[in-house]
C-alpha cells in the first residue's frame, strides 16, 4: 500500500477526536489553505485527527500531559511533499503568509523538537521513501530523509550491507530524524554517529533554496556539520547519501565485572587508547550492574508491545503498580542512598567485523581488562544485552501507566570528567528521582553518560513540577562539571535553555546561521532556543 | 608608521614590502584590532596580514583524554617535538602538514587526522576558540562528540581565517607509538591495491604512511605502521589478509623515499588512476572516503587555498563588513 493510500485511510478507521479537544486552525493557517494545497498537489490536512497525531513526538513530558487529559500544541495543517520542490514551494508559502513550519520525521525525538508551539504547518516528510542502490565500489547509498530506521537496515541487510547505525528507536525513527538531531547508535564505537555517516545532504533551506552539500575533497567551510543537528530550524532535510559498509563476519562479545565505576571507566578508556574500537561498549552504575544490567540469559519472555497487552495488564497492573511507585518513588533521595550499597560494575564489549580482527581485538581488550582486575564473565551478558537491547522503550511505557516520570538524559564529557559529571549529575537529580546511569558511546579522548531517571509525586501536579525541577538540575550540574548538554537526542524544547547558556556568545553565531538561511524565522520556531 | 598600523596600536607593525602585521596576543585584541579594521574600511588578508606569534602558550597535558591546550600560533613539529616527553604525539600528518601552525592547520583544507573506521575524519581538535567577523567570540565544548546543535566548530575549520580566526584549540593527541614497522606487499594491480587496502582501512587499520610504487604491471606498497606493538601486530596481520585476498603477497623490497611533492587531498579511483599511469604516490591519512597523496595526483591542492565551493561561499554573509577579506 502507498505511503498516501495510509495516510488518507487513518482518519475514518479510527474515528473523530472530541469536539472543542484541539482549538481551530488559525486564521491565518487557513487563508493559505489553497496555497499550500497547490504547493504539494493537495496533500494537506486541517483534519482534527491529524493535528492531534502530529501534536507530539515522543518527550515523555507529553506523555505525563496525556496522563493528565492535556494535549501538547497541535500544528494547524499538515502537508506530505514529496518532492524538493514541493517542499520549496510549502517554505515559499510559509515565508509569503509568515507561518511557522515544523519538519517532521517519524516523531520519535524526545525533547519536543516537533511540538508545533506557535502553531503553523508540519512538514511530514516520510514520503521522502526511496533508498538506491549501495555502490559497492564507494561504499554508500543514497537514501530519503523519510525512511524509516528498520526499513533501511533490513533493505541493506538483504544484500549483504549495513549502515551500522541502531538507535534505540529504529523501529520509529527516520533517516531526516537521525541527521536533524544528530543521532547515535548502539555501535557507534565502532560506525560513528550519524554525522559520521554522512557524506553529502539534500535538503531544502528556510529561504526556500535546495542544496546539495559536496563531498569530500573541497575547498571552504563544510556547510553539512553546520546543517546536522539544526533540528529543523534551518532547514528540511529531504535525504542523504550515507556510508555503509559490508554486513560483519564475526561478532565477539565479552563481559567484565570491576569492583567499581571508576575502574570500569579505566579499562574502557584503555581500550580506546590502545586504538580499540569495540563497536559496543556499555558500562553500568552498581545499581543497574546489580538489577536491571544483569542479564546472564540471552532468551527471555518478550515485551509485549502497550497495545496488545490485556486488560488486566492495562489496568489492574497500573494501579497496583500506582500505589508502589508513590511509596517508594515518591521518595527518591532514600531510594539513592540505598543503592549506594552497590558497588560492583559490570561492562560489555561487543567487537565485529573481519572474523580475526574481531577476535584479535577481543583478546588485546581482555588482557587490559583483566589487568584491571577485571572478572571474566565471558560472552553471556553481551548475548543477552544484544537480544533485548531494544526493549527499554517498551518498558518506559508501564513506568508511565503506573503513575510515575521516566526519562533519560545523554551528555558527554572528557575522560578527566567523566567521573566528576556522574556523581555530580547524581547528586543534582538524586531528590527529584532514582537515578541510574550507564556510560556508553567510547572515544579516544571521553564517552557519553547516559542517565534514566524515575520519578513520583503525590498528585500529578507535583510529578510535573519535580520533573521540570530534575531536568533543571541535572543539566545545571553536568555543564558545570565540564559535560555537555546532549551527545545524541537532542536539544528541542527540553534543553534549549541549558543550551543557550552553554553556547554563550557562540549563541550569536548561531543565531547568525538562523538569520542567514531561514531570514524570515519560519523554520521550527522556538527550537534550540532560537526566537521565532 | 603607516596610518592603519597606527589605529590598530601596539598590535601592529609595518613590515619591509610596505604591508601591515596584525599580531595580537590574545581572543580580546584581535576582536579589537577587526573593529578597527572595519572602521577603517580596511581587510585582513588585504589590507594586513594575520600572525600568530604571540598566540603560542601551551597548556598542561591532561593525561587521560590525551588532549592539551595549545595556542593557534604553534608550529604543530615544535608540538610534537614538546609532546614527545609526555610520551605523546599529534599523529602522522604530512611532512608539510607539520611545519603548519595550528591555526594554519585547523583553518587549512586539512579536514582531520583519524577517521572514524570508514567514517569521517575526526578533526585534529576536540574543541577550539576563535574570533568570529562581528569580534565575538566562539567557544566550542570540550565533550567528544555531541548533539547539541550544529557543530559551530565547522565555521571556522576550513574557512581559510574567512569567517572566523582560530586562536586556541584543545589538540587530541595519541600514544607515541611503542612500535614502528613497516611491511611491504606486492599486488597484482592498482585496483587490488585500492581494494585491500580499503578493505583494511574500513576495518580499523591505521597506517601512518604508505609509499605505493607502480613498478612492472604490478604495484608494491610499503607500509608504515606505529602504535603499541599489539596494535601494529593486528594492524599488519589485517593488511596481510586483505592483501592476500586482493591476490596480493608479501614483497621483501626494502624502504624507498616517496616523492618530494605538492600534497593533494585526492580520492581512492583518482589514486587509482594514477598508479595506472604508472605513478608513484606517499599516502597520508587514509581513509574510506578520501587520502592526503604526495606526488603527481589529481585532487585538492592542499599547499594554498583554492576556490571555495559555491555552498561555502554563502556563509561569506556572515562576514557582512569583510573585514575578514572576503573569499581567498
Amino acid at each position: 500500500m502507498s505511503t498516501d493510500a495510509r495516510l488518507s485511510g487513518l482518519g475514518s478507521r479510527w474515528g473523530a477526536v472530541p469536539a472543542g479537544a484541539l482549538p481551530p486552525p488559525r486564521a491565518k493557517v487557513l487563508a493559505a489553505k489553497g496555497a499550500l494545497a497547490e504547493a504539494v498537489g493537495g496533500r494537506v490536512s486541517f483534519s482534527d485527527f491529524d493535528r492531534l497525531s502530529y501534536a507530539r513526538d515522543l518527550w515523555p513530558l507529553a506523555l505525563l500531559w496525556i496522563r493528565q487529559g492535556k494535549v501538547p500544541p497541535p500544528p494547524d495543517a499538515i502537508v506530505w511533499p514529496g518532492t524538493e520542490d514541493e517542499v520549496a514551494r510549502v517554505v515559499r508559502v510559509a515565508r509569503d503568509k509568515r507561518l511557522a513550519l515544523i519538519p517532521y520525521g517519524a516523531g520519535s525525538g524526545v525533547c519536543g523538537g516537533a511540538w508545533a508551539i506557535h502553531g503553523g504547518v508540519t512538514l511530514d516528510l516520510k514520503r521522502f521513501d526511496s533508498i538506491g542502490p549501495v555502490d559497492e565500489a564507494r561504499r554508500c547509498v543514497d537514501v530519503g530523509a523519510g525512511v524509516m530506521g528498520e526499513t533501511l537496515e533490513r533493505k541493506l541487510n538483504f544484500s549483504g550491507w549495513t549502515l551500522g547505525h541502531f538507535p534505540s528507536s529504529i523501529y520509529c525513527s527516520s533517516v531526516g530524524g537521525w541527521i536533524a538531531a544528530r543521532s547515535a547508535g548502539q555501535l557507534s564505537s565502532r560506525y560513528g554517529k550519524i554525522e559520521d555517516m554522512v557524506l553529502s545532504l539534500r535538503a531544502v533551506l528556510g529561504t526556500g533554496e535546495q542544496l546539495i552539500t559536496p563531498e569530500r575533497p573541497f575547498s571552504g567551510p563544510d556547510l553539512a556539520p553546520l546543517l546536522i543537528g539544526s533540528e529543523g530550524t534551518l532547514c528540511a532535510f529531504t535525504g542523504a547519501r550515507l556510508r555503509v559498509f559490508p554486513l560483519p563476519e564475526g561478532r565477539v562479545f565479552h563481559g567484565f565485572e570491576f569492583a567499581s565505576v571508576e575502574e570500569g571507566l579505566e579499562a574502557i578508556r584503555l581500550v580506546f587508547r590502545e586504538g580499540l574500537r569495540p563497536a559496543v561498549v556499555r558500562l553500568y552504575d552498581p545499581f543497574d550492574t546489580a538489577f536491571v544490567g544483569k542479564g546472564g540469559k540471552a532468551r527471555h519472555a518478550p515485551v509485549t508491545p502497550p497495545s496488545l497487552r490485556s486488560a488486566m495488564e492495562r489496568s489492574f497492573l497500573p494501579m497496583m503498580l500506582r500505589q508502589v511507585t508513590k511509596q517508594t518513588l515518591g521518595r527518591p533521595k532514600v531510594m539513592n542512598q540505598l543503592q549506594r550499597v552497590f558497588r560492583k560494575s559490570r561492562l560489555i564489549l561487543m567487537f565485529e567485523g573481519e572474523a580475526k580482527r574481531a577476535e584479535a581485538d577481543d583478546r588485546a581488550a581482555t588482557m587490559l581488562c583483566r589487568k584491571l582486575g577485571g572478572d571474566d564473565l565471558g560472552e553471556a551478558p553481551g548475548r543477552a544485552w544484544l537480544a533485548r537491547r531494544y526493549d527499554v522503550s517498551y518498558r518506559m511505557s508501564r513506568l508511565i501507566d503506573a503513575g510515575t516520570f521516566a526519562d533519560t538524559m545523554e551528555i558527554a564529557a572528557p575522560w578527566e570528567r567523566v567521573h566528576e559529571v556522574y556523581e555530580r549529575v547524581h547528586a543534582a537529580a538524586s531528590p527529584y528521582a532514582f537515578v541510574l546511569c550507564h556510560f556508553s558511546h567510547a572515544y579516544a579522548d571521553g564517552c557519553s553518560l547516559y542517565f534514566s531517571f524515575v520519578g513520583s509525586g503525590g498528585d500529578e501536579q507535583e510529578i510535573e513540577q519535580r520533573y521540570h525541577q530534575l531536568w533543571r538540575a541535572a543539566l545545571a550540574a553536568a555543564v558545570s562539571a565540564g559535560g555537555n548538554v546532549s551527545h545524541h537526542h537532542g536539544v528541542g524544547l527540553l534543553k534549549a535553555q541549558a543550551l543557550q547558556d552553554a553556547l554563550g556568545d557562540g549563541r550569536h553565531a548561531l543565531a547568525a546561521l538562523k538569520a542567514l538561511f531561514d531570514p524570515d524565522g519560519v523554520m521550527n520556531p522556538g527550537k534550540l532556543g532560537l526566537s521565532s | 608608521m603607516s596610518s592603519l598600523a597606527d589605529a590598530l596600536g601596539p598590535v601592529a607593525r609595518d613590515t619591509a614590502d610596505g604591508g601591515v602585521l596584525l599580531a595580537p596576543g590574545d581572543e580580546r585584541a584581535l576582536a579589537n584590532a577587526l573593529h578597527v579594521l572595519a572602521d577603517q574600511g580596511a581587510r585582513l588578508n588585504r589590507d594586513a596580514t594575520l600572525s600568530r606569534e604571540r598566540l603560542t602558550e601551551v597548556g598542561p597535558v591532561e593525561p587521560r583524554s590525551m588532549t592539551l591546550e595549545v595556542g593557534a600560533g604553534v608550529v604543530l613539529q615544535r608540538l610534537d617535538d614538546r609532546l614527545r616527553t609526555f610520551g605523546l604525539t599529534v599523529g602522522p600528518l604530512s611532512p608539510s602538514a607539520m611545519q603548519l601552525t595550528l591555526g594554519d592547520f585547523l583553518e587549512g583544507p586539512f579536514a582531520g587526522l583519524r577517521a572514524i573506521p570508514g567514517g569521517r575524519l575526526e578533526p585534529l581538535c576536540t574543541r577550539l576558540v576563535a574570533v568570529l567577523a562581528d569580534g565575538r567570540r566562539l567557544e566550542t565544548s570540550e565533550a567528544p562528540r555531541s548533539a547539541a546543535g550544529p557543530d559551530l566548530s565547522a565555521l571556522v575549520l576550513g574557512g581559510h581565517g574567512r569567517l572566523g580566526v582560530v586562536t586556541r584549540a584543545r589538540v587530541r593527541c595519541f600514544p607515541l607509538p611503542e612500535a614502528d614497522v613497516r611491511a611491504t606487499y606486492s599486488l597484482p594491480s592498482p585496483a587490488a591495491f585500492v581494494t585491500a587496502f580499503t578493505r583494511a582501512v574500513a576495518e580499523g587499520a591505521w597506517p601512518w604512511r604508505v609509499h605505493v610504487d607502480p613498478r612492472s604491471g604490478r604495484v608494491v606498497a610499503e607500509v608504515r605502521l606505529a602504535g603499541s606493538a599489539g596494535a601494529v601486530e593486528r594492524d599488519r596481520d589485517l593488511f596481510g589478509r586483505c592483501v592476500d585476498e586482493a591476490g596480493g603477497r608479501p614483497s621483501g623490497d626494502a624502504e624507498r623515499e616517496g616523492p618530494v611533492a605538492v600534497s593533494h587531498e585526492s580520492t581512492w579511483p583518482a589514486v587509482q588512476a594514477s598508479l595506472e599511469a604508472g605513478r608513484a604516490l606517499q599516502l597520508f591519512r587514509l581513509s574510506l572516503g578520501t587520502v592526503v597523496a604526495r606526488g603527481d595526483v589529481d585532487g585538492l591542492r592542499l599547499d594554498e587555498p583554492t576556490a571555495w565551493s559555491s555552498l561555502g561561499g554563502r556563509l561569506l554573509a556572515l562576514d557582512p563588513r569583510g573585514v575578514l577579506g572576503g573569499a581567498p
